[in-house]
């Protein structure tokens, strides 16, 4: 790089009294610098950094004209701005400084004084040529933004932001619970002075509440922070309350209603609450919050989107027509499928993993069946006002048109339904044996759904020979969905399938069904492993065949019918033969004799990924049989819909768009196993209901893909994270009571018994919660100022700020892990935390301080430093833990009179009236025991030690191992870095202590402010402290933050990187690393560009850039390789 | 993977481990072959005289299984186990001693290398490839048994590799649990028993003992599920002088045989000196 003018170099080697000097010839180096090339000027002197020093530097500026000027004294961390600011006195850009470390790096760490010597020449030689190639820097200058940013709503969020707002500046505070007050809400008492930390708390509470300056951010998380000193972009994350803010008014009526129970966190789990919360009484904002984690499993399971957890909660609270009625919100036939689902839910329940699956299906009859004894045939809504414009026809009466008329009927669109056979229900009523499903049961669901409104007229085919699709549009339906279901049976194309004796198992079902006498034989083969198989057999058993096998060609693990129905079967007396498969029926006079087999194997997956059978040549054999029943498959009839020009895929199904299930034809829909071949009742209901919601939309001339078809849906939580979260004991599920299998098959009667109304409260009762809130919905119809939305979704705010104050806190240590102490193992054993909520007059024994087994404890053991001094957990002392275990001691004794024993390694009362408490609490008569305890033990060694806790411990002043038996434990646990410090130090560019805690600039005189510009931290999150400790350095981050605003102004780094245009490629490799989002990638030109006021002078990106086109002002490559020159050569 | 049973001089005097031991891995058609000319491990006593004299006992089982190509040794003796697990990381962390010990080995032409690692007979059978070998031949679920598992202080400790938790282990509980057994939460679980000291200073570890036996009697336990013969020693041979509510002591094995249907003679029952019948 061409200079323009030749360098005239000013070197001062400072003596820093005698602590450079001890040890470095400082003559000799000045002597050695005057002769370095460039240096114009070399001098000595005892302090450069004062007064005189520095008119040293200035003077010699103007007299020899330098342009360049070194310092080798202390660091650059010291006083680089110091001599900088000489140089700019003197007319010299600052940048055009250079500073040699020679205290630091040189005399305090070298011991022979020739070294030291040597390597404060080399210092000062590459401090010399590395000034030469400085460039003069112009820093920029920027306006402060005079809002300010406070993370965390505990005591020194609150303090900061009401001092930032009592000053007039706009503080946005930012809380991730659903109130302020933080850690200090859930203390009892305070110390020394034991005082009423409510009562301190609550009035500042509300002034935070109230603050016209102080915007309020509550459930909500910092979730980006960009820009710089003066200037932050902040993005606040609101997650959804589910509580409109401006409108409820904290009446709590809502709870009322609720039927979940959860663990209180806020009481650490010893006491329950409703989803719909409000964490204390005194919480600010004093709304109420709705703890929803997602869908529960066993609703996202369910192919109608039925909400499972909803009614079965319902069920629980004794609300059995609540229950019902949300029930209908999504399926039809609730009673037949409280029989004959197969349930998917069931197999996605978590409690599974305890005991059993809750009984969802059981308890979906209970409540049907209640529901037609007890309220009869109202329906549970108001269908809406007929709109008579807007006829729609449905095609086939079965579970999925029967569901679609049902839900466009109570939308107020009429709607008719034309059934082929005889009578109604489809497969309902003509495939499923009555044990399952009476026909008289389908017949009741069939009314209800005609008292919505909708019109069923039977004997009606459509296509061939019936209604053309034509035809019913031109009698005025605005459109038409089709549900004609799968009736066709499949045959298997082999020889004798036209013998008398031969038998499809739909047909064979519909004749059983209809009432029709059915004789078959003897010996009965069934072929197939499906559920209609499994139909065909069971039914076979009842029509008083004795021998009757199902022969099924791969092996058991492939059967597609589901296993439960397998066993019943089984239990009856099928028999299963797998691995068989029928190649001709033998007759004689046209009456079937024998079924030929062939043995198979089963060789590589299919596309259904079940294994491909295979026969196994020459392992023909003959069975003699009466019948046989092929279930192998069942497809619609669909040739005639061909005929009216529909699509038709190559399995014979209806081609439909898979979300809107519209099919080719313009206003036709179509659904059900029409669509999807042979599927479940469950399945069908819910394509019907979806069907109705596209046709709405259709004939109300909507988009139709505008929307989702479900708008509210929410992902399923985690079943390993609920087994984490709840406490729970492992339970049976409740047992159906069924009738023995030999007396079942003697008939067609229902094989399982209803459940009681306290079987059901109870089942209900044994469900986890698993999303929280089941959204039954109970709370909005309590809640007067419709405060609930339970659609509401996450929101993020943007904000903009100058700075930052972190006050994120701490968590408690999790003393879990020192099993030594038998946390979680022994009732008896509380952390602090706990023991504060213990003693909370709001908390869960009202204030009075017992035992889990309502006896008040005679002697109390506190144990000190769980937690904190230890090597295996935390190193550091956590400066709270003696003073509130003598603030627990003194309440015992206080409301108890129990003797309390203090397990403690040193006492560290360090504070105003602090010694004084200690030295009242020893007068008090609590015994203070000097040493670290072993163990926590349930082994009693003598009589006294009997039922209780004894607590092992070497007394270090007695010099003798105690054990001392107690009633109940505290273990003071101490202080960590809160959950999510690592986020929020990344989000703001601070950083963390080997511990987790923040940073501070400087121990001592900068303990509030960070390495980041315009970003300050106040309280726990800086390292574990006391209230008052809390309170004044939230003050001192406010303070700090304001006189930032009052300056109005501010100076921003000039040593910021550079990329040439002529050099980058546009790999945006740089882009990727920086940390600061200061790069931008530019299109048109195809390179990146820094963003100067966003650039932090890392240099990560120069580092990173294989093209080398990034070069860092103030650190470039000719700066650093004669820097390095200057100390190798 | 390749197996070498190391029994150490305890197992032949104990009351009925090695029974248990051999007819349930005959049952389960498993067979491990044991290492041939063993010696004495050398226990914990050894190693408060002279450490490198006490590392080349256990060096010399190990070489030997090295030598035989076994990957894994194991052991049913909690001693053994400690003391071969604890010259196995002495001997890897400081080379000059593995060089002392192979001197010494040479002597008989044998050489340590370091690579067969050490394992309980309790882990053996928990292992995931051997686990379901058993669990499908539970014929008899012990349901009614209520159990106290006893892990004695030298399963866990030194912690040298991914040992159980030192305070809580958890595998015998897991073990006792596929068994079908109502495991009690066993505070004495990993409390000495005495080991050794049982003969010099009998006075010394008859608290040691009675505490154990006292807390598993509290907890409402039947039986005391052991996995070492000198820990089932020294807790079922004292309680007749102890003035206690006696309560059998049994082998994690027995426990498995009778799971399996495997005849309580077979299984060397009989040899408890508190007898195991009748504490149901």
């Amino acid at each position: 790089m061409a200079r323009r003018e030749e360098p005239r170099v000013g070197v001062y080697i400072c003596h820093c009294g005698i602590n450079i000097s001890y040890k470095v010839d400082v003559e000799e180096v000045v002597e050695f610098a005057s002769k370095l090339e460039h240096v114009t000027v070399a001098r000595d002197y005892k302090f450069m950094c004062s007064n005189i020093g520095q008119g040293l530097i200035i003077d010699d500026i103007k007299q020899y004209n330098l342009n360049r000027v070194v310092v080798a004294s202390c660091s650059p961390r010291m006083h680089e701005k110091t001599f900088r600011s000489a140089c700019k006195k003197a007319g010299l850009n600052p940048y055009l400084f250079q500073m040699a470390s020679i205290r630091e790096l040189v005399s305090w760490v070298t011991e022979d004084e020739e070294e030291a010597t040597e390597k404060a020449k080399d210092y000062v030689e590459a401090a010399v040529r590395r000034v030469v190639h400085h460039q003069p820097l112009q820093p920029r200058i920027v306006d402060i933004n005079p809002n300010v940013l406070v993370i965390g709503g505990g005591i020194a969020g609150m303090q900061a932001a009401l001092e930032i707002a009592d000053a007039g500046k706009t503080a946005y505070l930012v809380e991730r619970e659903p109130s302020i007050g933080g850690h200090m809400a859930k203390f009892d008492k305070t110390f020394p002075t034991l005082d009423c930390s409510a009562c301190i708390l609550t009035p500042k509470m509300v002034s935070v509440g109230q603050h016209e300056n102080i915007k309020l951010y509550t459930y909500s998380e910092v979730e980006e922070v960009s820009g710089y000193i003066g200037n932050f972009d902040v993005k606040i994350k609101r997650k959804p309350r589910y509580v409109l803010e401006d409108k409820c008014t904290g009446c709590s009526e809502c709870i009322k209603g609720c039927p979940v129970t959860m663990p209180n966190d806020f009481e650490c789990g010893m006491m329950e609450r409703t989803a719909i919360y409000r964490s204390f009484p005194q919480a600010v904002p004093n709304v109420f919050v709705i703890h929803k984690e997602g869908f529960s499993p066993c609703r996202n399971a369910c192919p109608a989107g039925l909400n499972a957890h909803g009614y079965v909660k319902l069920i629980s609270a004794g609300k059995f027509e609540e229950a019902f009625k949300l029930i209908m919100e999504k399926v039809v036939f609730p009673a037949s499928l409280g029989r004959a689902c197969p349930a998917f839910c069931e197999r996605e329940c978590t409690r599974d993993l305890a005991g059993g699956h809750i009984q969802i299906r059981a308890l979906k009859r209970f409540v049907a069946d209640w529901y037609y004894q007890n309220i009869g045939e109202k329906l549970p809504v108001e269908p809406m006002e007929k709109k008579e414009d807007k006829k729609v026809a449905v095609v086939g009466a079965g579970p999925a048109g029967l569901a679609c008329a049902y839900y466009l009927a109570v939308q107020g669109y009429p709607v008719t339904v034309f059934e082929a056979l005889e009578k109604p229900g489809g497969m309902l009523r003509y495939a499923i044996p009555e044990y399952r499903l009476p026909n008289s049961l389908v017949d009741k669901e069939i009314e209800f759904i005609k008292q919505a409104g909708v019109e069923i007229v039977c004997n009606v085919p459509v296509g061939q020979g019936g209604k053309s699709i034509e035809g019913i549009f031109k009698e005025g339906y605005q459109a038409l969905f089709l549900a004609i279901g799968a009736h066709k049976d499949r045959t298997m194309g082999i020889p004798g399938e036209d013998l008398e004796g031969v038998h499809t198992s739909i047909k064979f079902l519909k004749r059983v069904n209809s009432g029709e006498s059915v004789k078959l034989g003897n010996r009965v083969f069934v072929v197939g492993g499906g559920n209609s198989a499994i139909d065909a057999a069971r039914v076979a058993l009842r029509l008083r065949s004795e021998d009757v096998t199902i022969l099924y060609r791969r092996s058991r693990v492939e059967m597609p019918a589901f296993p439960e129905e397998i066993e019943a079967a089984e239990a009856e007396g099928v028999k299963i033969q797998i691995l068989t498969n029928p190649v001709a029926f033998h007759g004689e006079k046209g009456r079937l004799k024998e079924v030929e087999c062939v043995k198979m194997e089963l060789g590589e997956p299919d596309e259904s990924g079940r294994r491909r059978p295979i026969p196994i040549e020459g392992s023909n054999f003959k069975m003699t049989a009466d019948d046989v029943i092929l279930a192998i498959g069942q497809m619609p009839e669909s040739q005639v819909l061909e005929q009216e020009g529909l699509e038709i895929n190559r399995d014979g199904t209806l081609w439909v768009d898979p979300e809107t299930l519209a099919t080719n034809r313009e206003g036709v829909f179509a659904g059900g196993d029409a669509t999807k071949g042979p599927s479940t009742i469950v399945e069908a209901i819910g394509l019907g209901r979806r069907a109705s919601e596209y046709i709405r939309r259709y004939v109300e001339g909507e988009e139709l893909k505008a929307r989702p078809y479900e708008e509210h849906w929410l992902e399923t939580v985690d079943k390993e994270e609920v087994l984490k979260k709840r406490s729970f004991t492992v339970t049976l599920p409740t047992k159906l009571s069924e009738r023995l299998p030999q007396e079942r098959i003697k008939d067609f009667g229902e094989i399982e018994a209803p459940m009681s109304e306290d079987e059901a409260v109870n089942e209900g009762k044994r469900c986890l919660d698993c999303a929280g809130c089941c959204e039954c919905r109970q709370c909005e119809l309590l809640c007067e100022a419709q405060a609930i939305d339970h659609y509401m979704k996450e929101e993020t705010i943007e904000v903009k700020v100058g700075s930052i104050v972190v006050a994120t806190g701490f968590k408690t240590f999790d003393p879990t892990s020192l099993v030594q102490y038998g946390y979680k193992r022994f009732p008896e054993v509380y952390t602090s935390i706990e023991f504060e909520r213990l003693n909370n007059a709001a908390g869960p024994t009202e204030g009075e301080i017992k035992m889990k087994d309502g006896r008040v404890p005679e002697k109390v053991a506190i144990i000190h430093c769980v937690g904190s001094r230890d090597e295996n957990t935390n190193r550091y002392c956590s400066r709270v833990c003696c003073m509130y275990s003598m603030k627990f001691a003194h309440l015992v004794r206080e409301k108890t009179g129990a003797e309390v024993y203090e397990f403690y390694i040193d006492i560290r009362s360090p504070g105003k009236m602090y010694e004084e408490f200690y030295n009242r609490l020893q007068e008090e008569g609590t015994h203070f025991i000097r040493g670290k305890v072993a163990e926590i033990t349930d082994v009693a060694l003598s009589p006294e030690e009997n039922g209780r806790l004894v607590v092992v411990a070497e007394d270090t002043l007695a010099g003798k191992v105690r054990r001392v038996p107690v009633d109940m434990v505290i273990l003071s646990v101490g202080l960590q870095a809160a959950h999510g410090a690592e986020e929020i130090a990344h989000l703001v560019g601070i950083s963390q202590d080997q511990d987790g805690w923040f940073i501070e600039l400087h121990p001592k005189l900068a303990p509030v402010s960070t390495a980041s510009d315009g970003v300050f931290i106040a309280g726990c999150c800086q390292g574990p402290k006391d209230i008052p400790d809390t309170v004044s350095q939230a003050a001192g981050a406010a303070a700090e933050a304001l006189s930032l605003i009052m300056r109005g102004q501010v100076e921003v780094e000039a040593a910021t990187s550079y990329i040439d245009p002529e050099v980058c490629v546009g790999c945006q490799q740089c882009k990727k690393i920086c940390m600061y989002s200061a790069i931008d990638y530019d299109p048109a030109r195809g390179i990146c560009v820094v963003n100067e006021a966003i650039c932090k002078g890392c240099g990560l990106c120069a580092a990173t850039c294989p093209n080398k086109a990034v070069t860092t002002k103030h650190f470039n490559n000719e700066e650093i390789f004669s820097e390095l020159e200057g100390v190798l050569l | 993977m390749k197996y070498a049973f190391y029994p150490g001089c305890t197992l032949k005097s104990a009351a009925g481990y090695e029974e248990s031991i051999r007819a349930t891995l005959a049952a389960l058609g498993l067979s491990i072959p044991e290492v041939e000319d063993w010696n004495c491990c050398g226990a914990t006593a050894y190693f408060s005289l002279d450490e490198l004299i006490a590392l080349v006992l256990p060096a010399r089982i190990m070489a030997i299984a090295e030598a035989m190509e076994a990957e894994i040794i194991i052991t049913p003796c909690n001693a053994c186990y400690a003391t071969l697990r604890k010259a196995r990381y002495i001997l890897a962390d400081e080379e000059d001693v593995k060089d002392k010990v192979n001197k010494a080995l040479a002597e008989e032409g044998k050489r340590y290398g370091g690579k067969v690692k050490v394992k309980h007979l309790l882990d053996y059978y928990l292992d995931p490839e051997i686990l379901p070998t058993w669990k499908e031949k539970i014929v008899h679920p012990l349901e009614s048994f209520r159990i106290a598992p006893y892990y004695g202080c030298q399963y866990t400790r030194p912690q040298v590799e991914d040992e159980d938790h030192p305070e809580r282990p958890q595998a015998l509980d897991r073990f006792l649990e596929f068994l079908g057994c109502q495991v009690v939460d066993f505070s004495s679980r990993t409390a000495c028993c005495g080991a050794a000291q049982m003969v010099a200073h009998e006075e010394a570890c008859e608290p040691l003992v009675k505490r154990i036996l006292t807390d598993a009697k509290q907890k409402g336990a039947h039986f005391i599920a052991a996995i070492c013969p000198l820990c089932q020693f020294n807790l079922d041979a004292p309680q007749e002088r102890l003035h206690i509510e006696k309560i059998p002591v049994v082998y994690f094995t027995q426990l498995l045989g009778l799971a399996m249907g495997i005849g309580e003679k077979r299984l060397g029952l009989s040899k408890l000196l508190v007898p195991f019948k009748g504490a149901l």
